[in-house]
């Protein structure tokens, strides 16, 4: 079973305050929600463990016998993680196909495999009849399927969402929830979001962060169970993380 | 994946590719060229221009592309220097195919087989093309595509002018723009104006690399750039050592980028006087005959006889001290022209070897009078084409006075005195 660990890890960024304190988390297979408020990190974490951000202190791993991710094993690591930043903008002058195909061969496939598996991908996201369309000419929710299909195509063990639903409509993103329903549940798939509504029926677990420290991690039941007894489970949800995270936030 | 049909040196290579070709025919003497592989592979250095230009813009457009996007890249596990061969190579190959349909024109108009040095010449013009490619990669890194783009054509072209043009001599070998003033018939390229090319177009290119590849938008804009800050200082370090490195490389280069052949490459005739071509002069058809019965028609009249008549540049002799005529001889020559170099030799020796005094002007007049009257002499004496056009007064001269008026200038000009004018003294 693959898990994605970090140990003590901390970060901040130059001059300013630290945004990550000794984090100590472990995400195994599964979709796992991570919540918190603006400024706590969320989307700090899914850079530092995408490795476009390197953190300051501690470890990060991909599987324990891997060890942490260093210089010498970066390439090995990237290949195993996909990342899907909150303001994706996909390479201009490429098709949908094209580019989902291009994102595999940027992740490690051979030119040959990235071909092939882009068809599948796209069909996953809900894009077919869009494949051939300009990438850059698709709507911002389809632009992220897109991204999400990049990532799909790359066959990572780890998929990093930052915030894929934040300004979309309700429709763009109860597709988003359905397609995230559809992955593998034999990968890691972490998805930072601000939005409470959106964890029922989507995700596993739940990681609560705030103020650069662990909150909370544990399954969705568990939340809920911290949550106002006898209201529907999208209040138990925000009920309970209202709890956990600072009323000032 | 990211089919060919997508890329801009693509759909930009027709455009420069037909602009190129008709500079070529329009500003290259094709005949120059003739019997010399080397002379011809580097007078393709016009081609440059735009074998760069579409090289370096092309590469800022799909450089640029990149830039713009988020979340593609940022992250991806292929290797940095992989993901820049997989952007450049397209805008390289594009620039290549312009410069060597350029080339093989050119080699095909010279009637020879290239030689292997040739291959050097067109590595440095791959290398070129290269570093201006390397060049748009680096600005549609760094820049938004509506700057990088116009910034990518207007710095190829103003460092491909500017070296071009420059009276700084080692600067004009690092574009290689200005190789085509190699070679004339009896020259050899200068390899050091060929090194400087390479290694100046070598190092530029790693450093580009290095350069581009420091500007990741969400380290800068979160985390500073001090992550890549030793990137930054190799890529600085790089181009500057480019371009100290080929300036050194060229450092004793002029402005033209050829040696003159040794004496050994010449091959002597058995006539009387001996003449010496060498294999390019000789490309032509052998005409060796024809430049001693040039020579000997003045000979015959009084002249001083040299022993041997050479083309090559090597040495700088004189008939009187060392029996030696110097001659120019090009493969393109018709017969007559060969017949007119011949002819002008004792000519072009005096002017060559001018006395310092206060009379340059009358003593360049009277060496222009006497080349004049020695080459319509002697075009009559062996092909048989009568002299028409001779200047007054020398021409209301008999032939038996012209011929006197002309073994006493040059006489005259050989002691450093200045002879009369035709008609005085005659």
């Amino acid at each position: 079973m693959s898990t994605l660990s970090m140990e003590n890890l901390s970060f901040s960024y130059p001059r300013g305050a630290v945004l990550l304190e000794n984090l100590n988390v472990v995400f195994g297979p599964g979709r796992t929600a991570l919540l918190g408020p603006n400024g706590a990190g969320k989307s700090t974490l899914i850079a530092l463990l995408a490795t476009v951000l390197r953190h300051k202190s501690g470890l990060i791993a991909l599987n324990d016998s891997d060890g942490s991710v260093t210089a010498t094993n970066l390439r090995k690591y990237r290949q195993q993680i996909s990342w899907l930043p909150q303001d994706f903008v996909p390479v201009g002058g490429l098709t949908v196909e094209e580019h989902v195909a291009y994102s595999a061969w940027l992740n490690g496939a051979s030119r040959r495999e990235a071909k092939r598996r882009a068809p599948a991908a796209i069909s996953q996201v809900g894009l077919t009849e869009m494949a051939q369309s300009k990438a850059t000419a698709l709507s911002g929710g389809q632009q992220r399927r897109l991204g999400l299909a990049g990532a799909l195509a790359h066959d990572a063990k780890v998929i990093l969402l930052d915030e894929p639903t934040a300004g979309l409509d309700p429709n763009q993103r109860d597709r988003f929830q359905t397609i995230l329903q559809g992955i593998d549940p034999g990968k890691i798939v972490l998805v930072s979001t601000h939005q409470t509504e959106d964890i029922d029926g989507t995700f596993d677990r739940i990681c609560v962060l705030d103020k650069g420290q662990q909150k909370f991690h544990g399954s969705v039941v568990e939340f809920m169970a911290m949550g106002e007894p006898e209201t529907d489970p999208r209040d138990k949800i925000r009920s309970a993380y209202g709890r956990l995270v600072d009323r000032e936030n | 994946m990211y089919p060919l049909a997508k890329r801009p040196s693509v759909w930009l290579l027709p455009l420069f590719l037909v602009v190129a070709l008709i500079y070529l025919f329009s500003y290259t003497e094709m005949e120059s060229v003739r019997g010399s592989s080397q002379a011809a592979v580097a007078a393709a250095s016009t081609t440059l221009l735009f074998s760069c230009l579409l090289s370096s813009v092309s590469s800022a457009v799909e450089s640029s592309r990149e830039h713009l996007s988020r979340g593609v890249l940022d992250a991806a596990s292929r290797n940095y220097f992989e993901r820049v061969f997989f952007r450049l190579w397209p805008s390289v190959t594009a620039g290549v195919i312009v410069q060597f349909t350029s080339a093989i024109i050119l080699l095909l108009n010279s009637k020879v087989i290239p030689q292997l040095s040739d291959a050097l010449i067109l590595l440095g013009y791959v290398l070129a093309i290269t570093a201006h490619a390397a060049f748009g990669n680096f600005l549609g890194q760094w820049f938004h595509g509506r700057f990088s783009i116009p910034l990518a054509l207007v710095g190829s072209y103003v460092f491909l002018a500017f070296t071009g043009t420059t009276s700084f001599f080692p600067l004009h070998y690092l574009s290689g723009m200005t190789l085509n003033g190699c070679c004339m018939a009896a020259q050899n390229i200068n390899f050091h104006a060929i090194w400087a090319l390479i290694v100046f177009s070598a190092l530029a290119t790693t450093g580009f690399i290095f350069l581009a590849g420091t500007n990741r938008p969400l380290e800068k804009k979160r985390n500073s750039a001090a992550l890549s800050s030793g990137h930054r200082a190799t890529g600085a370090l790089l181009i500057l050592a480019s371009v100290s490195t080929g300036l050194w490389l060229g450092k004793d280069l002029e402005g033209i980028p050829a040696v003159a052949m040794s004496d050994e490459q010449f091959e002597c005739s058995n006539t009387r006087p001996q003449v010496c071509l060498n294999r390019v002069q000789l490309s032509g058809g052998d005409r060796r005959m024809l430049v001693a019965q040039s020579i000997s028609s003045l000979t015959k009249i009084g002249f001083p006889e040299p022993q041997r008549v050479t083309a090559s540049m090597d040495t700088d002799p004189t008939v009187e001290e060392d029996g030696v005529l110097l001659t120019a001889f090009e493969p393109s020559y018709t017969d007559e022209q060969v017949v007119y170099a011949a002819a002008s030799s004792y000519a072009s020796a005096l002017a060559n070897h001018l006395c310092d005094s206060d009379d340059f002007d009358q003593q360049f007049a009277m060496i222009q009078l006497l080349q004049e009257w020695s080459t319509g002499y002697a075009q009559e004496q062996v092909l048989g084409i009568p002299s028409v056009g001779l200047e007054q007064p020398l021409a209301s001269l008999n032939r038996d006075q012209q011929q006197t008026w002309a073994l006493g200038a040059y006489g005259s000009l050989a002691r450093c005195e200045v002879p009369a004018k035709p008609g005085k003294d005659s």
